[in-house]
C-alpha cells in the first residue's frame, strides 16, 4: 500500500510559511517558526537518510544522499567538484560536522562594507550560542583525534606550528569515521536528527521527494510554490501546489539563484546568481613507513591555525580507500601498489578563502555554476599544498601526493618547498569545494545585494532567503554555524513581523 | 533488441532502401528494370517487363520514392508522433503492391510486377504492424528512458573492460574479477544513475581512438593494445598538458576505481577494516536511548 506521499497525482496544501530545503538554513527557520506557533510546511527534494540501511557501503550512500551522485561541480578555467546533500538534513547530513563561528574580522567587514547590522562584537552571540547549544558543539576529544591527525600534529609541532581540535556537533561520537556518508549512530547533530525532528514535534509538516519548481507571486506578493513530486527512482509522479503567504528559499547557494530565476524573481541586472565563492579545497595524501590506519577516529578532527590570516585553512580529511584510489596518481600496477599501502597512509585537507568570484548561469533549465579561479587564489592554493606537504615530511612521511600535475609525487622537504614556486594554473590542481556561498547576498544597499539584512528578497514581498547564498563574502571558515545563526535571526524577524496567514 | 528500437531501425532501413532504389530509377531506369528481369531469371521463366516510352511515369515514380523515403524518415524520428506518416506509408506501399498484382495478372506475368507485389506488400504489412503498435512502442521507449535501461553497447562494454583492466590490473589485491562484467555493470549503473551515460560513452570512444591521434601513438585501438601499452596510454592522459584530457582521465578514474576498490574482498586484501566492523553499531535500544 502506498503512503499518501507516494501516491501519484496532484496535491494541494496550505501553510502560513513554506520552507524549501531542510539543510542548515531551512531546518532552523522551520524549527524556530514552528516553535513560535507558526504553521510551517517543509519541502525537501531528497528522501530520509534513514531509508539507506546503516551497513550500506559509502559509494551507494553517496548515490542515495548526494545530488548528482556526488558529481555536482563548477566549470570555468578548471573543474571543481562540489558535493552537496540531497536528503533530509541537506549537506549537514553528509558534511564533517565542523562548527566554527565566522572570524570576528569577517563579521566586522560584513557589517562595515555590506551594511548588515549587529554581527560583530557579540552582535550575533545570542544566535550562535543558541545553535551551539542545540547541536552540542564541542571540541573533538583527544581520544577521537585519529592517527592521521596525530601525525599531522607531530609534523606541525616539529615546524613550530599550532594545531587545535575542531569544534564539532557530535554528541556521543565514537569515531566511526564515516561522517561524510551520514552518521550511522546519529551522533552528528545534522539537522535531520536535530532541528527537523524538533520542528515536526512543534507541529511543522515535512514533505520529502518534492522538488520545488517555482515560487508563485501575485501582485508582487508570494502566494506559495509549485513542486514536482518524485517517485522512488526520482521520476515525476505528480505535482504539489502549496498556498502560503511566505516562502523561505533555503536550497543552497548553487540552487537558490536558479529557483528564483525560474520564478521570475531575478530581473536583469539583479545581484541574484553573482558572487559565487567556494572555498576551493584540495587533499594531500602521504605515505609513511609505519602503520597509520588513518580511518580510525574522526576524519576531520584537527586544524592548523597559523595561516588563517592568509586565507589558508588546513583541516583533517580522510576518505575510505575506494574514494581515495581515484585521487592517487598513476595507473596499473604502480597505482595498485600505492593504494595497497593504504594502511600506511594519512591525508589532510587544505582550503583557501577565495577572492575569485563565480556565478550561477541557467542552461537548459538547469543551474550551471561557472567559476574561474584567479591567479591570487592559484598562488594561495599552491602555498597551502606546499605547507601541508612540508608538515607531512616533518612528521616522517616517505612520499607525499599533493594532487598537482607537475609534481604528483614528492619525496623530500626540498621538493615540497619547491612546489610553492612552480608555475601552476588552476587546472593543475585536483580541486573540490564544500562551501558554496554568496549567490544571493545579503546587505543594506539595494544596489549591491539581493536580500536585505532581515533575509527578505528585494523586489517582492513574502520571499525570504536563508542559506549560505546570503554570505556577502567568504566566511573563511566552515559556514554551517553561521548559516544557522543567520537563519535563527531571520526566523525571529519573521515572527516579529506582521501576522502570517495562508495566501 | 528492444521492440521500440527494432521499429526505429526498420524504418531507418526502409528510408535508406527507398532512397537507394529511387536514385537507381532516376539515374538508370532501363538498367534497373533489366537487372530485375535478370534476377527473375534465377527463379524461373518470366517475360521481360513491358517498357513504356513516356518519361512522365519515371518522373512520377521517382517523386513517389522520394515521398516514401521522407515518410519513413519522419516516422522513425518519434514513434509517439509517427502514426500519420505510417498511415500514408502503408497506403502508398499497399496501393503499389496491389497495382503491381493487377498488372501481373492482366498485363504481363513479368518478374518485376511480382517482386513489387511481394516486396511492397510485405513492407505495407510491416509498417501497418508498426502503426498498430506505435503508441505502445512509444510508451515503452519513454518508460525505458525513465528507467534508464543499460545503454552501453557491446563495443562500449569492451572498451570499459579494457580500461578497468589497465587501471586496476590483476595483482596482489586485485583479481581478474575486478575487471570483469560484474564490475563493468556496476560502473554502468552508477554512471547511468548520475545521468552521465552519454558523456561516458563519448569518453570511452574517445579513449578508444586516441592511440591513432595522440601520443603515445599506435596504429591500433586502445582496447586492442597490450596491457602495458594501455597503461602507458592512460598515464599519458593523466600527465597531459591539455587539462580537458587530464580531467577526462580523472573522471574515468573517479567513476571506475571506487567500484573496484569498494569490493569487500579488495578492501580486506589491502588491510582496510570496515568502520562498522571496528566500532560495531550499538543495539537498537542503545541508539534509541
Amino acid at each position: 500500500m502506498n503512503t499518501e506521499e507516494e501516491r501519484p497525482g496532484h496535491i494541494e496544501e496550505r501553510a502560513e510559511v513554506v520552507v524549501i530545503g531542510t539543510g542548515a538554513g531551512g531546518a532552523v527557520v522551520a524549527c524556530e517558526l514552528a516553535e513560535a506557533g507558526v504553521d510551517v510546511l517543509l519541502l525537501e527534494e531528497g528522501d530520509h537518510p534513514n531509508r539507506v540501511p546503516a551497513g550500506t557501503p559509502p559509494l551507494a550512500r553517496i548515490g542515495a544522499l548526494y545530488r548528482d551522485g556526488g558529481m555536482s561541480g563548477t566549470i570555468g578555467n578548471t573543474v571543481i567538484t562540489v558535493p552537496i546533500g540531497r536528503t533530509v538534513g541537506g549537506t549537514t547530513t553528509i558534511n564533517s560536522g565542523t562548527c566554527w563561528r565566522a572570524p570576528e574580522d569577517v563579521l566586522e567587514r560584513w557589517e562595515r562594507e555590506f551594511g548588515i547590522p549587529a554581527l560583530a562584537r557579540g552582535g550575533l552571540e545570542h544566535e550562535y550560542a543558541r545553535v551551539e547549544k542545540a547541536l552540542g558543539v564541542a571540541p573533538v576529544p583527544e581520544e577521537l583525534l585519529g592517527p592521521g591527525a596525530r601525525l599531522v600534529r607531530r609534523g606541525a609541532e616539529a615546524l613550530g606550528l599550532q594545531t587545535t581540535p575542531l569544534p564539532r556537533n557530535a554528541i556521543g561520537c565514537r569515531g566511526t569515521g564515516v561522517c561524510a556518508f551520514g552518521c550511522p549512530r546519529h551522533a552528528k547533530q545534522s539537522t535531520d536528527v536535530s532541528y527537523v525532528p524538533r520542528a515536526l514535534t512543534a507541529g511543522a509538516r515535512l514533505r520529502v521527494c518534492t522538488r520545488v519548481e517555482r515560487v508563485l507571486v501575485e501582485g508582487g506578493r508570494a502566494t506559495g510554490v509549485v513542486a514536482t513530486r518524485l517517485g522512488a527512482r526520482g521520476q515525476p509522479i505528480g505535482t504539489l501546489r502549496v498556498r502560503a503567504s511566505r516562502v523561505v528559499v533555503a536550497a543552497g547557494a548553487l540552487l537558490t539563484p536558479g529557483l528564483l530565476t525560474a520564478s521570475g524573481l531575478a530581473p536583469r541586472g539583479s545581484e541574484i546568481g553573482l558572487h559565487l565563492r567556494l572555498h576551493p579545497a584540495s587533499r594531500v595524501a602521504a605515505l609513511f613507513d609505519e602503520p597509520v590506519r588513518a580511518w580510525e577516529g574522526v576524519p576531520q578532527s584537527l586544524q592548523v591555525r597559523d595561516f588563517e590570516a592568509e586565507g589558508i585553512v588546513l583541516q583533517g580529511i580522510w576518505v575510505p580507500p575506494e574514494l581515495l584510489a581515484p585521487t592517487l596518481p598513476g595507473a596499473g600496477a604502480e597505482h595498485e601498489d600505492r593504494i595497497s599501502a593504504v594502511a600506511r597512509m594519512a591525508s589532510f585537507g587544505a582550503l583557501i578563502s577565495d577572492t575569485s568570484e563565480g556565478r550561477i548561469r541557467r542552461f537548459g533549465g538547469r543551474s550551471l555554476p561557472w567559476y574561474r579561479m584567479n591567479a591570487s587564489d592559484v598562488r594561495l592554493m599552491r602555498r597551502a599544498l606546499s605547507l601541508l606537504s612540508r608538515i607531512f615530511f616533518a612528521a616522517g612521511a616517505r612520499e607525499v601526493y599533493p594532487g598537482v600535475r607537475q609534481a604528483p609525487v614528492l619525496r623530500s622537504t626540498a621538493e615540497a618547498e619547491a612546489l610553492e614556486h612552480l608555475a601552476l594554473r588552476a587546472s593543475d590542481f585536483e580541486l573540490m569545494a564544500f562551501h558554496p556561498m554568496g549567490t544571493t547576498r545579503m546587505g543594506g544597499d539595494a544596489r549591491h545585494s539581493a536580500v536585505d539584512p532581515a533575509g527578505r528578497l528585494r523586489g517582492v514581498s513574502g520571499v525570504y532567503v536563508a542559506d549560505a547564498s546570503l554570505f556577502p563574502s567568504s566566511s573563511r571558515l566552515n559556514p554551517q554555524l553561521t548559516i544557522m545563526a543567520l537563519a535563527t535571526r531571520i526566523a525571529r524577524g519573521m515572527v516579529e513581523e506582521a501576522p502570517m496567514g495562508t495566501a | 533488441m528492444r521492440p521500440d528500437r527494432l521499429a526505429v531501425l526498420t524504418l531507418r532501413v526502409l528510408a535508406i532502401s527507398f532512397a537507394v532504389v529511387g536514385t537507381q530509377f532516376l539515374l538508370a531506369p532501363d538498367a534497373t528494370l533489366a537487372s530485375l528481369d535478370a534476377t527473375g531469371a534465377y527463379f524461373g521463366e518470366f517475360p521481360a517487363t513491358p517498357a513504356t516510352g513516356a518519361r512522365l511515369w519515371l518522373a512520377l515514380s521517382v517523386a513517389y520514392m522520394l515521398l516514401v523515403t521522407l515518410l519513413a524518415f519522419l516516422a522513425q524520428r518519434d514513434l509517439a508522433r509517427a502514426r500519420p506518416y505510417l498511415a500514408l506509408l502503408v497506403a502508398g506501399k499497399a496501393s503499389s503492391s496491389l497495382v503491381a498484382l493487377l498488372a501481373y495478372r492482366t498485363e504481363s506475368p513479368s518478374f518485376a510486377y511480382l517482386a513489387n507485389f511481394v516486396v511492397d506488400g510485405t513492407i505495407a504489412l510491416s509498417v501497418a504492424a508498426i502503426w498498430l503498435a506505435a503508441p505502445r512502442l512509444a510508451a515503452y521507449a519513454s518508460d525505458a528512458r525513465r528507467r534508464g535501461d543499460p545503454t552501453l553497447s557491446r563495443v562500449d562494454a569492451r572498451i570499459l573492460h579494457a580500461v578497468l583492466e589497465a587501471l586496476a590490473p590483476p595483482g596482489s589485491a586485485l583479481t581478474a574479477e575486478t575487471a570483469g562484467p560484474s564490475v563493468s555493470n556496476v560502473v554502468e549503473g552508477y554512471v547511468r544513475a548520475a545521468g552521465g551515460i552519454g558523456a561516458f560513452r563519448w569518453l570511452l570512444r574517445g579513449l578508444e581512438i586516441s592511440p591513432f591521434l595522440l601520443p603515445p601513438l599506435w596504429l591500433r585501438r586502445f582496447s586492442k593494445l597490450a596491457l602495458e601499452d594501455r597503461v602507458r596510454v592512460l598515464k599519458a592522459w593523466e600527465d597531459s598538458r591539455l587539462w580537458p584530457r587530464r580531467q577526462a582521465l580523472a573522471g574515468l578514474k573517479l567513476v571506475t576505481l571506487p567500484h573496484v576498490y569498494g569490493r569487500p574482498e579488495v578492501l580486506h586484501a589491502i588491510g582496510y577494516q570496515d568502520p562498522l566492523e571496528r566500532v560495531p553499531l550499538a543495539s537498537v535500544a542503545e541508539v534509541a536511548g
